[in-house]
């Protein structure tokens, strides 16, 4: 068998394959929704309220996988508001100790006369970003509603929707070689 | 990887269709017989030594060499693999046979020369297994989703089956005039282990989504049937395995037909047959259907979900479900690969018997040129190889034929057999794709197959 192995196959080199990477890049929606202004920003009780939050434990980025090979990652928003009201999305990365790893905020400006208003967000994580996403295994969404400035207030009845879609680019390179 | 690359370099070197273009019709080999039931009889009785009578093994890999990746050259190894994945399409395939016969024999019937009726007989042992290339995992793997946003990705790619199995047979063969013979063989099938995955459906879609940026599809239709392998690494020596398989039955024909005296026809089909897996039987099965969107943190709707996190559960649980794997034991049936031999045979050179008064046979021609037709049922679609050849009794007890072949793996694949009688004892070897030999690594497939037979003749 040997003999058959060194005598009929030339010019190959097996070894290369022990440094073979594989890139390939995966896009995946993440969070999403489009709501009127009530459902965010008023409470039982009909008043206005500044903050709406909520938080999820995803754990995604601190797998061993995407630890291993995850070498860049790109969070797109796209946020369409109608809402004659300035507010800010606020997106907290949290490590399992609920310690704040990353941070990224997107602001969104008034709306006039309830036509759409487009904001385009990226954050790309590269480098010690990165590191710190890997970290993390729960997010804390925050929609922040700036003051008016003519003192109006938002009830059941104001005129207006927050429209948020979001997606992630995975930059991956799968190396056999580790 | 090295045991990947070890394994795929043993392959390609050591052994390598089914088709076995030099043996059939070489009737002086009594294996000849097991292609073809109804072929010539040029022996009184003879019987296979055991273990070594046929050796045949194959291996081919269409559309790719060995060398196309691992050549030793500056392009990176990951640029090879993109390159041959590109250069691959779905009905590219990976396929591997061998056959060792345990036992062989055969006699002829009565006490009359001419061989008038013919039993022969004997066991194989078969191992066959296909693997078709599934184009569109493999580049979702190099490339992604994300630039191919709105590709079907389709899992029916996916077919691969394995297995081995016994083959217990006897045949009779049947001479009915000067003109005609014909031939049937019995087979019962002992399967020993059997894998199959070839009616696979369903697609992975990533496309434009209403809600979100994207929909994901996931639409999962896959099944893989085993029988054999449930309960294997208890079973222990060489008893226990042989009683756990599963039986079948099968058939061959065949004929030869003189239509002058320097041509001949002939043709046979193999192994119509199909074998029942009940026992040590388990199935794998996938099948769900999920839409991803990504997920709404604040307002899930739709969803008894109070929170995200309740939410995000639930989606967690689905992407669980959808990949979750139901076993069962049904019982289920495999179809062997049934095979096709035709030729068209021309003889024609000094005669024989005018030269010497050696072993009888050939018709009395040194020489002879034929085209021989070879097709295969496979699980994709069938495959068929056409074959032109040129056959020479060289010496007394030499037989010598060259193969010219186009197959599904290449378009220049040159074979040789030599089949050589000392004595009793009868010798054959036959390998084809010679133009490779200088280097096996480029080779798409390759195939052998020798033996040793005690044969005897009524003078």
């Amino acid at each position: 068998m040997l003999l058959i192995t060194t005598s009929c196959v030339k010019d190959v080199d097996f070894e290369q394959a022990e440094n073979f990477s594989l890139n390939p890049v995966l896009e995946t929606s993440v969070i999403y929704f489009n709501e009127p202004a009530s459902t965010f920003f008023v409470n039982n009780a009909g008043d206005e309220v500044a903050e709406a939050q909520d938080a999820t434990v995803i754990d995604v980025f601190d797998d061993d996988f995407v630890i291993d090979n995850l070498v860049k990652a790109v969070f797109t928003f796209k946020i369409t508001n109608s809402i004659e009201r300035a507010f800010q999305t606020r997106i907290d990365f949290l490590n399992p100790e609920e310690e704040v790893q990353h941070t990224f905020t997107v602001n969104t400006v008034a709306s006039i006369n309830n036509q759409d208003v487009i904001t385009d967000y990226i954050e790309v994580f590269e480098g010690d970003d990165l590191v710190n996403l890997k970290a993390t295994n729960k997010i804390v969404f925050t929609a922040i509603l700036f003051p008016s400035t003519d003192g109006s207030v938002i009830n059941e009845n104001t005129i207006g929707r927050i429209e948020l879609k979001s997606k992630a680019t995975f930059y991956l390179n799968i190396n056999t070689g580790e | 990887m090295r045991k990947i690359s070890l394994l795929l370099l043993l392959i390609t070197c050591f052994s390598f269709s089914q088709n076995k273009q030099v043996l059939y019709g070489l009737s002086q080999t009594p294996q000849s017989l097991l292609i073809n039931p109804g072929g010539k009889i040029e022996n009184d009785w003879y019987f296979g030594i055991p273990f070594l009578s046929h050796i045949h093994a194959s291996v081919g890999l269409s559309g790719v060499t060995a060398y196309d990746l691992f050549a030793d050259n500056a392009v990176p190894f990951g640029e090879k693999v993109s390159n041959v994945i590109y250069s691959l399409d779905e009905n590219d395939f990976f396929g591997v046979n061998q056959q060792i016969e345990l036992l062989s024999g055969g006699f002829a019937l009565g006490k009359n020369l001419g061989r008038k009726k013919y039993i022969s007989f004997g066991v194989y042992l078969e191992t066959d297994v296909i693997a078709y290339f599934p184009k569109d995992i493999a580049e979702l793997g190099i490339e992604g989703n994300a630039s191919n946003i709105g590709r079907v990705f389709n899992l029916n790619q996916v077919k691969a089956s394995g297995e081995s199995l016994l083959v217990f047979h006897a045949g009779y063969t049947k001479k009915v005039s000067k003109k005609l013979n014909y031939g049937i063989r019995g087979k019962v099938y002992y399967s020993l282990i059997n894998m199959s995955s070839i009616n696979n459906k369903g697609s992975f879609t990533t496309r434009a989504g209403s809600d979100n940026f994207y929909d994901h599809i996931f639409d999962l239709d896959l099944e893989l049937r085993t029988s054999g392998i449930k309960g294997l690494d208890e079973a222990e020596g060489a008893g226990a395995l042989l009683k756990r398989g599963n039986l079948g039955l099968g058939v061959d024909f065949g004929f030869t037909y003189t239509l002058t005296k320097q041509t001949t026809i002939d043709a046979s089909i193999q192994d119509i047959g199909f074998i029942r897996h009940s026992r040590n039987v388990e199935n794998y099965i996938i099948k769900d259907q999920y839409t991803f969107s990504g997920i709404n943190p604040l307002f899930p709707d739709g969803s008894t979900a109070e929170t995200a996190q309740e939410y995000w559960d639930v989606v967690e649980d689905n992407f669980d479900e959808l990949f979750q794997e139901t076993k069962t034991d049904n019982s289920y049936t495999t179809f062997r690969p049934v095979k096709l031999n035709a030729a068209l045979r021309y003889a024609f050179g000094n005669s024989y018997n005018e030269t010497c008064d050696c072993l009888d046979n050939s018709e009395g021609y040194l020489n002879e040129i034929g085209v021989q037709l070879y097709s295969i049922t496979r699980p994709r679609k069938i495959q068929n190889a056409l074959t032109v050849y040129y056959y020479r009794e060289l010496f007394n007890a030499l037989r010598f034929k060259g193969t010219y072949t186009i197959d599904s793996y290449s378009f220049k694949n040159l074979g040789v057999g030599v089949s050589t009688q000392m004595g009793p004892v009868n010798f054959y070897l036959m390998a084809d794709n010679l133009l490779s030999f200088q280097n096996l690594a480029k080779a798409k497939s390759t195939s052998v197959q020798l033996g040793f037979n005690y044969i005897f003749n009524q003078k």
